[in-house]
């Protein structure tokens, strides 16, 4: 089939993907629950009944012509709307922009989910690509370091350095990198970089006064380019060294170890046996002729890579109070903030499908010899 | 005036009310906007002087309108403004007015329009006298009001700045609403009243959160012109959780003059990792730079010396140019309600079994534990064991809190012969929440058997199950609730009872809508704590112990007594007759610890982890604190 045949039938699946899991996280964060629990972020001591009731049909979970909340949670007939009329009431409204209130603690109500997301969601990004360009600076040359020195010490110690990081909690290494780059080492009697926050202003590395930007994307390296705003941009680049290695860290092993395999295997192929005949220096032929061709499969683990550095992200926002969607959808989780939860998982869907498309059509274009 | 971390913090140094408390006693209020005041001798009448000279950040004149405008403002928003905002503010002052016009007090649904804001104007709550006089009027006096007066969601706020701002928003093209004075005009009284009808134009009958419009206070930094408190907000990130304040240059010094903010800014960061704010602090010692965290208690020796503090009670830390303040109790209690009527979340009918409906299964649960034990080794001694659902101190003073008796202690022969006792014979009546008996059959607490055979246990126990929740990551309350399974399920299993007792975490959330929803049979309170809304005994009483409070009255309570009790306390408070008031507290106090409808667990202390170059600050227990200073101006 031609590309663009494939590209409309994968945009197809995807869709049919978000709706799967739209069904499958509302049916998990509505269905196997008890109703009330809807109403799980709104309930406190102080609230009536009457407030619960009018709540509980504000979410649509009640009907209108419940009588009274004991009524509702006694689950009396004709009080609880049922679960494919409150999904549908749900898709409804998200179909047309309309997600609600958020119910993340202290803004509870008054600001939209949507609103919310995508004022964070710039912070996740911004964090995701920089560590996804981190790990491929360090995976790569690490392979390469580790299939051209087979069982010497590089290679061993590439492995240390690939499977370790692999094996190591986030949440303990994004803490030893705190303990060493914040308390450790320091000049002039501050820490070398920031221990948390997305703009470092109170380390030995950060401007103290960076001023302030125009938001033109929402994510803070770009606006501050954008608004030429050197000391901003330094700033943002010295806050997300940390957390930024702590996902890159942890994830490259994987990476590391595909790259290896397939430069060692390509290093054995007989074109490289004929180019070093010919006299061409080693760097030339492990760089222009083998990676060229080992690379390629290191291409498709890149959808993988999302998938790992969008569910770590959660972790590593944690740990330096970074302001994305990752630390809010774990509140969310424990207020039970339902849009939220949906929306980070649609967005995340959207993401990782997206980018595994974008990876097989890459592919298909830089190795010709692929059809679909 | 919830700051965006949902605590009042922020607007308490923004916002000041016309009282306040006399520096760290939670006890004794003080004029503080109000220069002074007189009580009319049947409380219907509270006459106020006004001190002169104030102004609002935004340069408008304190003076008697900005009362008429702030407190009628509370009024008519009666907690129906969208979520987070107005419940709280409201429902403490509607105790004193007519409260069938209050939501939460007459558990109606109101009907809101020009009619709801007539009625509310012609409540005449305040009565301005003179540009710095006014009265307020009460319909309902109450002995805790100048308690009211000094809360923190009383802050007075600036007239003209907020009905300017409101105006503009509600006029927004956006919000399509259909204001009946789009324009205010008369004189400041009048104005007041036409933006008390065109809010409530805004209002959706009786839906939220959808119902009635937001306000600028709500969501926008500058809303801080509109205070006189000695911050203002210089800018709130919401996406980076950082809200920074900034020293009011014109602040009026508070009531001796002198106060004033000797830090300028002050920066509030959300950090949700407890070893980042720890790092992050030693970071802060080092650099010389001010600092305070929240540390918990199950965290207490990463900053704090063990061996100062269980053998000297001294906490000392071990960081250098790091000082620990504390511990100091506030007025606030944990505990753990032990339901009846109980039912199934997803069937809605009640469960057969109601075994907190038997006095004897409450007091052996309460029976099962060692709260002290629990207390060092848990909750590191940072809390006190409590004896009453009122903390120590909170007022009125006279209350015997310290001597009042528990009919439970750890005991497990005790349990042993209750559950024994509850097994063998079985409770048969059973009372509906809304006191009527329970047809026969529809409950059934038989569980083991009703004689023991010659070995001394059952034979074919009828199996019963008891699942008790914590919410998620709460350590000490996970001790509390798995020592009572241990020793339950130990007298199980020793006779064969068939009844077991299972202990599951739930997420905060997810636990407090099932048991206020009645669909749990023992829960940990800890999720939020039992905290005062003002230092009140009574505001302690009414929703856990006084009969109709939000926590359901389990089986066997002594409701008419409770009840009897009650209304005595409110007369007396009503009179300000303090030694009848307080007499009734202490009969509450005793009936409650005897009907065991609770097991109160621990009176949570608080301490201030904060680098050493901050030499002062204020600890006031009436104003519940996660590890902050409230009160930012006595910093230095």
């Amino acid at each position: 089939m031609r590309l663009y045949e494939y590209v409309l039938r994968r945009i197809l699946f995807m869709v049919f993907v978000l709706f799967a899991l739209s069904v499958l996280i509302f049916y998990l964060t509505r269905g196997l629950l008890p109703p009330t629990t809807a109403l799980a972020p709104y309930i406190n001591p102080r609230l009536t009944d009457a407030g619960k009731l009018s709540i509980a049909r504000a979410v649509g979970v009640a009907t209108s012509s419940c009588p009274s909340f004991s009524d509702f949670a006694a689950l009396q007939n004709g009080c609880i709307t049922p679960l494919w009329t409150q999904y549908l009431y749900w898709l409804k409204n998200v179909l047309v922009g309309n997600w609600g209130y958020t119910l993340l603690p202290g803004i509870s109500g008054t600001e939209s989910t949507w609103s919310v997301f995508f004022g964070r969601f710039p912070y996740t990004a911004e964090l995701d690509i920089v560590a996804a360009a981190l790990t491929f600076l360090i995976a790569v040359p690490l392979g390469i370091i580790s299939a051209t020195h087979n069982n010497k010490a590089p290679d061993h110690l590439s492995r240390i350095v690939s499977l370790g990081g692999y094996s190591i909690p986030q949440f303990w290494f994004g803490a030893m990198l705190l303990l060493v780059f914040v308390l450790y080492v320091r000049i002039g009697g501050l820490g070398l970089l920031p221990a948390s926050g997305a703009l470092g202003t109170t380390c030995a590395l950060c401007f103290s006064n960076p001023g302030t930007i125009t938001a033109y994307t929402g994510v803070p390296l770009l606006d501050a380019l954008l608004s030429r705003n050197i000391p901003y941009f330094w700033d943002s680049v010295v806050a997300i060294i940390l957390p930024a290695m702590t996902l890159a860290i942890t994830s490259l092993g994987l990476l590391t170890r595909i790259v290896r395999s397939n430069m060692m295997e390509v290093l054995r192929q007989d074109y490289i046996t004929m180019a070093r005949s010919k006299g061409l220096k080693e760097r030339t032929v492990v760089y222009s002729h083998a990676l060229r061709n080992a690379i390629l499969p290191a291409i498709t683990v890149t959808g993988l890579l999302v998938t790992y550095l969008i569910g770590g992200s959660v972790i590593v926002e944690i740990v330096f109070s970074w302001p994305g969607v990752g630390s809010a959808a774990l509140v969310a989780a424990d207020v039970l903030d339902i849009n939220f939860l949906e929306l980070f998982v649609l967005v995340a869907g959207v993401i990782i499908v997206v980018t595994n498309l974008t990876v097989d059509i890459l592919y298909a274009v830089l190795d010709p010899r692929i059809r679909y | 005036m919830y700051d965006i971390y949902g605590s009042s913090v922020v607007p308490m140094n923004v916002y000041e009310p016309l009282f306040s408390y006399n520096g760290t006693n939670g006890v004794n209020t003080v004029p503080w906007l109000a220069q002074s005041y007189t009580l009319s001798f049947d409380g219907h009448t509270l006459s106020l002087t006004l001190r002169s000279g104030i102004t609002f950040a935004d340069g408008e004149p304190f003076n008697s309108s900005a009362v008429y405008f702030t407190y009628n403002r509370i009024l008519v928003m009666d907690g129906s403004a969208p979520i987070g905002h107005g419940t709280q503010a409201s429902w403490i002052f509607q105790q004193l007015l007519n409260t069938s016009l209050s939501t939460t007090l007459c558990a109606c649904t109101q009907v809101y329009g020009t009619q709801y804001a007539q009625d509310v104007i012609a409540e005449h709550f305040v009565q301005i006298t003179g540009p710095l006089t006014l009265e307020l009027h009460i319909t309902n006096p109450n002995s805790a009001l100048l308690y009211f007066l000094a809360h923190p969601v009383s802050g007075i706020v600036a007239p003209g700045f907020v009905m300017q701002h409101d105006l503009a928003l509600w006029s927004e093209s956006s919000n399509d609403y259909q204001l009946p004075y789009p324009k205010l005009s008369g004189n400041e009284t009048q104005m007041t009243n036409e933006y008390m009808i065109d809010y409530q134009a805004t209002c959706n009958t009786g839906a939220t959160p959808k119902g009635c419009a937001q306000t600028y206070l709500d969501n926008s930094v500058d809303g801080s012109q509109a205070g006189t408190g000695p911050y203002t907000v210089q800018s709130v990130n919401t996406a980076t959780n950082i809200i920074t304040l900034s020293a009011n240059p014109n602040y009026w010094g508070g009531p001796s003059g002198n106060v004033h903010a000797q830090i300028k800014t002050i920066i509030y960061k959300y950090v949700p990792d407890q070893t980042t704010r720890e790092i992050d602090l030693q970071n802060a010692a080092a650099a010389g730079q001010a600092m305070v965290i929240d540390v918990a208690p199950t965290n207490i020796y990463d900053v704090a010396s063990r061996s100062d503090w269980i053998n000297h009670n001294n906490l000392v830390s071990t960081t250098p140019g790091v000082t620990i303040y504390g511990p100091y109790t506030q007025y606030a209690t944990w505990f753990i309600p032990l339901d009846t009527n109980v039912t199934n979340p997803f069937t809605g009918t009640y469960y057969s079994f109601q075994p907190f409906a038997d006095y004897r299964l409450r007091l052996a649960f309460a029976d099962s534990v060692n709260l002290t034990l629990i207390n060092e080794q848990v909750n590191n001694k940072l809390g006190t064991v409590a004896n009453s659902i009122l903390p120590p101190g909170i007022p009125p003073s006279g209350t015997n809190v310290s001597s009042s008796k528990l009919a439970y202690s750890y005991n497990p022969d005790v349990v042993q012969s209750l559950l024994l006792s509850a097994m063998e014979n079985p409770i048969t009546h059973f009372t509906l929440e809304n006191g009527t008996a329970a047809p026969s059959g529809e409950f059934s607490n038989a569980f083991g058997c009703t004689a023991l055979n010659a070995a001394g246990t059952c034979n074919h126990p009828i199996p019963q199950t008891i699942p008790l929740v914590y919410a998620t990551g709460d350590t000490i309350d996970e001790a509390i609730l798995n020592q009572i399974a241990g020793t339950i399920n130990n007298v199980s299993t020793t006779y064969n009872m068939g009844l077991s007792v299972d202990v599951t975490p739930l997420p905060c959330g997810q636990m407090t809508s099932e048991a206020f929803s009645g669909e749990v049979y023992a829960w940990a309170e800890s999720c939020f704590g039992w905290y005062d809304d003002y230092p009140w005994a009574l505001d302690f009483f009414e929703p856990i112990v006084a009969p109709g409070g939000i926590y359901a009255a389990p089986e066997g309570w002594n409701t008419a007594q409770m009840g009897e009790y009650w209304n005595a306390a409110l007369q007396a408070s009503s009179q300000g007759d303090m030694t009848s008031l307080i007499n009734s507290i202490n009969s509450m106090n005793a009936l409650a610890n005897e009907q065991v409808s609770n097991l109160w667990t621990f009176y949570p202390d608080i301490y201030m982890v904060m680098t050493s170059n901050i030499r002062g600050f204020a600890f006031n227990p009436g104003f519940y604190t996660t590890g902050e200073p409230s009160q930012m101006a006595l910093l230095y």
